[in-house]
């Protein structure tokens, strides 16, 4: 069956609204937060007309449904990539997974001389949580280079991977590049040093299927509003083994199983990591944004991307003052790119006045800028809702800013 | 394109951008400060030289990496200072006049006409406004010094 990108965009009416008036919304900017299907708005309004209560707390009806959609939610979650119910933790969003295993899991296992392997790729999400616990333990930061096309430079990760090292924390796919790293080769190659491997999941899950079982990942951290569902709500998954040894992150309600003024005990985990009152709307949210993504199929939706990452590649790179940074074999669609000498911020203002929205500056990656050498990029990203000819309003667009940056 | 688009890049403001014609560092600055915009990236260095007994701004440098409009910011408000300028105080109040022009409440200050252009793009007003801010934290790192 042919992918019905018509469609599918009929689902989504913030991409049938005009801005400026008149200009049809061109909308490339899904690295950054994807646009929501009536099915996950639906999804939320109806529970909150209908089912909403607070969760796990309360004897009264309402609240037992609420519980009952939450967690039937987690179920949706653990589904989705291949995990055990317990093994799924609900956070805010993704910067707060990493953050929650770099300080319940980095405080009670990191020793002064210890060593973190990040990659000059990341986001700052995975990034500054690791500079935190490694100042506060006395561990260090090593960082894997990349090459020029945007790969990691597997020798370089090969030779830093080392005794020392406890955590190997990288991104599944860059948030700038489209890389695609090669996990499973990192994950084996850390597992033989005794080190855990955290992925920093966000662009992948809503790439290509994710499989926590098949990698055999220790921790993976993604959030659902890039993957077309709310903001507010990112999952963590943890091998059981790993959660049910650590500590907790935050502390306050339903995170408890007995509280005194002489000590207190805590849950089992996923509650033990999911203090106070958690994000209920948003899973279901959540849940339906799974559903959403499922009924079009994942793999059509990567293939689909594949082809708008190739036709714009193709149509970017027919310019001679086009500049695509990210070219590594298999990438995903996630287009980083300068034209000629302009900044990327100007490029973005005259865009976004022809309707064309994507993302311009550092993209919460400063220090792989450095490494490319520039200061900014435009990034424009594509999402199942895309097509063909949003790639030629972007090239239109573009044939504006020469006019007018000369 | 839109009137406002096409006012913005095709101001004066491109011109200045690429010609650069003041940056560049102070020797023996009275002041320097560094400012940085977390949003884009942006970043500039402002060095101020004060005459230390009537507290006016003799002479100002800058050094920038950041876009069209921060650095076309930077050439105009150099060109205050060369032009005779002011004291730090009136730079202060230069800043809060091109704020108020930018939220499109206030008339440019003479010799800023054109950054009225960027009014209208509030995703942009940071760009023009990161080298004053630099150079009035400039200005008051030379006061406490002196």
């Amino acid at each position: 069956m042919s992918y019905d990108v018509a469609g599918i965009r009929a689902q989504f009416p913030t991409l049938e609204r005009k801005v400026y008036g008149t200009k049809p919304l061109i909308f490339l900017d899904s690295a950054a937060s994807a646009q929501k299907p009536l099915a996950v708005t639906d999804a939320m309004t109806d529970f909150m007309a209908t089912s909403y209560s607070n969760v796990h707390r309360g004897v009264h009806a309402l609240s037992q449904e609420a519980t009952d959609a939450f967690e039937a939610a987690r179920t949706k979650v653990a589904g989705f990539m291949n995990a055990e119910d317990r093994e799924v933790i609900f956070t805010k969003n993704t910067t707060e997974g990493i953050n929650l295993v770099a300080q319940a899991w980095g405080r009670k296992n990191l020793k002064p001389g210890d060593e973190i392997l990040l990659t000059e790729l990341e986001h700052h999400a995975n990034i500054i949580p690791w500079q935190l616990i490694a100042e506060e333990v006395g561990a260090k930061v090593q960082v894997i280079a990349i090459q020029d096309d945007g790969a990691l430079d597997m020798d370089d990760f090969h030779a830093k991977l080392n005794a020392r090292t406890r955590m190997v924390a990288v991104a599944y796919v860059s948030n700038v590049l489209g890389t695609v790293l090669p996990v499973e080769e990192i994950i084996a190659a850390a597992h033989a040093q005794g080190a855990l491997v955290l992925l920093d999941a966000s662009q992948a899950v809503t790439h290509k299927r994710v499989d926590v079982k098949a990698l055999d990942v220790d921790f993976l951290a993604w959030t659902g509003h890039k993957l077309y569902g709310p903001t507010g709500i990112g999952v963590l998954y943890g091998k059981y083994d790993l959660l049910n040894a650590m500590p907790p992150f935050m502390g306050g309600g339903d995170m408890i199983e007995t509280v005194s003024f002489t000590g207190s005990t805590y849950r089992e985990p996923p509650f033990r990591f999911e203090a106070g009152t958690p994000a209920i709307v948003e899973a279901v949210g959540l849940a339906a944004a799974i559903d959403w993504v499922e009924s079009v199929g994942i793999d059509a939706i990567a293939a689909h991307e594949a082809d708008l990452l190739s036709y714009a590649m193709e149509r970017l790179g027919a310019s001679n003052d086009v500049q695509i940074f990210g070219t590594a074999p298999g990438k995903v669609s996630v287009l980083a790119f300068l034209l000629g000498e302009h900044h990327a911020h100007d490029v973005g203002t005259i865009l976004d006045r022809t309707g064309v929205a994507l993302r311009v500056g550092q993209h919460c990656a400063e220090p792989l800028h450095q490494r490319l050498g520039v200061h900014s990029t435009a990034r424009a990203s594509f999402a199942a809702y895309n097509s063909r000819a949003d790639v030629d309003g972007l090239i239109d667009g573009l044939a504006v800013c020469r006019e007018l940056l000369g | 394109m839109d009137a406002e688009t096409r006012d913005l890049f095709e101001s004066s403001l491109l011109d200045l951008a690429k010609a650069r014609t003041h940056e560049g560092p102070l020797t023996d600055p009275s002041g320097q400060a560094h400012a940085k915009n977390p949003f884009c990236g942006d970043e500039v260095t402002v060095d101020v030289r004060l005459d230390a007994a009537t507290r006016a701004i003799t002479a100002l440098g800058y050094e920038a990496k950041a876009c069209s409009l921060c650095v076309a910011s930077a050439e105009l408000l150099s060109g205050w200072v060369a032009d005779g300028a002011g004291t730090v105080e009136e730079l202060d109040g230069l800043l809060a006049q091109i704020k108020a022009t930018l939220g499109a409440d206030a008339a440019a200050p003479e010799g800023f006409e054109a950054l009225a252009s960027v009014a209208p793009f509030r995703a942009r007003h940071r760009c023009v406004t990161l080298p004053l801010e630099a150079a009035c934290e400039a200005g008051a790192s030379a006061s406490k010094d002196e």
